[in-house]
């Protein structure tokens, strides 16, 4: 496996999976609890009450198993690929989708994916079209739009 | 079904789906996922043949890559790599893909024939359900799903019942309270499945695409040459194709089993029954057309749940049953009175979509084996680019894109630390009509409804299924333990 990938499965982090779990039924059922009639939380807590026992029964689990255990081939991510997908929503967030398009494919695939410039600038500029001709200009799909306000740009 | 615009959905749902089969590494369930979008402003049947002509096309492609590459295209092509590829390795693939390309088709007319057939007969019994026993069911169905999809019971039905309490988001259909909106109008309408879907299943598959750099597939093949003669094996070994079928067609009706464990099941019966068992694994034809029937036939089994209990038995049907309530319809008595036209346009969708994809399949044989060289990472920026607009147009709303992240962050949590998605995106899509089934059963019955005589044995059959599971985890652990045990002596 490449540097930078996760090759173990940490026993700790899936313990805080489990317990992650554990805290969302724990939350559910006080809210159910303070905050509704009998026959309103009827079916919530016909799912809240065995909720709470399989999750405490895994987290015990998991606890009496806090070691590596190997990563299934469907779960050994890089981390080079979170980091583009967070590059990805950051840039969506700051600029919007209508520039992070065009932007982002010719970054990621000269970068990343270690393309020739003529290939990365073709594939951006196709990007762009099919946005723009079947999002925009056929189906009048409005695109979010960026914490930078870039109105010349953007429509 | 031959009108505009049905016909030309029809025809473009059957493209991608083409496309998406031969791919590997992009799922039919995720590409299902993706297009929900697309069906806001159609109408039913339209939406039908978009969706359901590119989701039944996908399995009859993803066998083109198992033969020629020994790559699956789809997770339910697997068992077509035993037998295929070998025969591609020995010059025979031309007569493989006639082979398993033609008895997808029978098996998907199969499939859409029992469908056609079961209205009739399953309309009465469906008509004479009354709450209980459809909530029963929706029980019977996430039951199942849990137990025999494999897997660990206990985080199966922990992500089941997280999908019911990430359902109950929104106003109280009772009371009108808001429950788990945190203060947030936004959540008042509850969560939509369109930004859950696509942060379950696409951001995990995108990422899994940025993790693999190269082609899908490297390796040349050789010439492709006579597919007539795997055409005329289907008709010489029509037994094999037909029992195959129909296994496909029952496991498809059962929630949970699929067509990964399908095609399984209809190899080892075609191996058991065949004069030359030993040539399996080497390149039978009969374990083609075993794997090929299979794959098929079961779509119209699975749909049968899906429509007339609203029921979904598959990660795809879950999505296809979004499809049904984004629409306005609900699946039921009415998909077998009030909108029987739409069910036999189902029907109609499967047969005519096999038809197409196996004919183009035969005349661009040769040209879509380049289709396999595309690299994974080319299809990232678009498959984001389709993501993030899919959610964002639920409600032109940021939050659907943040809500589609935080469903990524949990998708991608579960395939990590192997926790199934299948039953949490089943447990989501079921629990509006779950609860409502739940709370009318106990306003007629109190809790006699349980005692009900169908709702008994809808039970009964829960937890026989939860029994098999317990059994099958108990055998796997001793056999890994005296596994580990004769290493170590």
């Amino acid at each position: 496996m490449r540097s930078g990938t996760m090759p173990t499965l940490s026993g700790r982090g899936a313990l805080v999976f489990s317990l992650a779990m554990l805290a969302v039924f724990a939350y559910a059922a006080y809210e159910m609890n303070t905050a509704f009639s009998t026959r309103a939380r009827l079916f919530a807590n016909a799912l809240i009450v065995p909720a709470l026992v399989l999750a405490v029964a895994q987290v015990v689990r998991e606890v009496r198993r806090l070691h590596p255990l190997p990563v299934p081939p469907e779960a050994a991510f890089t981390r080079s690929a979170f980091k583009w997908a967070a590059a990805f929503f950051a840039m969506l967030w700051a600029i919007g989708l209508a520039v992070t398009i065009p932007l982002f494919a010719l970054v990621y695939l000269r970068l990343a994916a270690r393309e020739a410039w003529p290939k990365a600038v073709a594939y951006a500029f196709f990007a762009w079209l099919f946005v723009e001709v079947l999002f925009i200009r056929l189906l009048h799909v409005p695109l979010p739009g960026g914490a930078i306000p870039l109105p010349a740009i953007t429509n | 079904m031959l009108q505009w615009p049905t016909a030309g959905l029809l025809l473009l749902g059957v493209g991608i789906g083409f496309v998406v089969g031969i791919l590997p590494g992009l799922g039919g369930a995720v590409t299902l996922a993706l297009m929900l979008p697309f069906i806001y402003d159609m109408d039913p049947i339209p939406a039908f043949a978009f969706l359901l002509g590119m989701h039944a096309v996908v399995a009859t492609t993803g066998d083109i890559t198992s033969v020629l590459f020994g790559i699956p295209g789809e997770g339910t092509a697997v068992a077509t790599i035993f037998d295929g590829h070998p025969m591609a390795k020995r010059g025979e693939a031309g007569r493989a893909l006639g082979a398993v390309l033609f008895s997808s088709l029978v098996g998907a007319i199969i499939g859409a024939a029992v469908l056609a057939i079961s209205v009739p007969i399953v309309r009465p019994l469906v008509l004479s359900f009354g709450p209980p026993e459809f909530f029963m069911l929706a029980m019977l169905g996430i039951t199942f799903v849990v137990a025999l999809a494999g897997g660990n019971l206990v985080r199966g039905f922990l992500m089941a019942l997280l999908g019911f309490i990430v359902a109950l988001v929104g106003l109280d259909p009772f009371t009108g309270k808001p429950r788990f909106a945190f203060g947030q109008l936004y959540l008042w309408d509850g969560l939509s499945i369109i930004p859950v879907i696509l942060g379950l299943f696409a951001i995990p598959e995108t990422l899994q695409l940025m993790s693999t750099h190269g082609a899908i597939a490297g390796e040349a093949t050789g010439p492709i040459t006579r597919v007539l003669d795997g055409v005329r094996d289907t008709f010489r070994h029509w037994w094999v194709t037909l029992r195959c079928s129909l296994i496909g067609v029952f496991i498809g009706i059962i929630p949970g089993m699929g067509g990964a464990t399908a095609q399984f099941i209809a190899y080892a019966h075609a191996q058991q029954t065949s004069r030359t068992p030993e040539e399996f694994g080497k390149g039978s034809i009969e374990g083609v057309l075993a794997a090929g029937s299979v794959n098929n036939s079961k779509e119209g089994g699975a749909i049968i749940p899906t429509v007339a209990f609203g029921v979904p038995g598959s990660t795809a049907m879950a999505i296809l049953l979004g499809a049904f309530l984004i629409l306005g319809i609900v699946p039921g008595p009415d998909m077998l009175t009030k909108h029987l036209d739409i069910t036999f346009s189902m029907v109609w969708v499967i047969v005519i979509s096999n038809f197409l994809a196996v004919g183009l399949s035969f005349l661009l044989l040769r040209q879509l084996v380049w289709l396999t060289f595309i690299k994974g990472t080319w299809l990232v920026p678009f498959l984001l680019v389709l993501m993030t607009i899919g959610a964002y147009t639920t409600h032109n709303d940021v939050l659907d894109i943040v809500v589609m992240l935080v469903f990524g962050a949990v998708g991608w949590g579960a395939i990590r630390f192997g926790w199934p998605r299948a039953p949490f995106l089943l447990a989501f899509v079921l629990g509006p009509t779950a609860e409502r089934y739940l709370f009318l059963s106990h306003q007629l019955y109190e809790w006699a409804f349980l005692l009900r005589p169908i709702t008994l044995s809808l039970i009964f059959l829960a937890l026989l299924g939860i029994a098999y599971s317990v059994r099958r985890e108990r055998r796997d652990r001793r056999t890994a333990s005296e596994r580990s045990a004769g290493v170590a002596a």
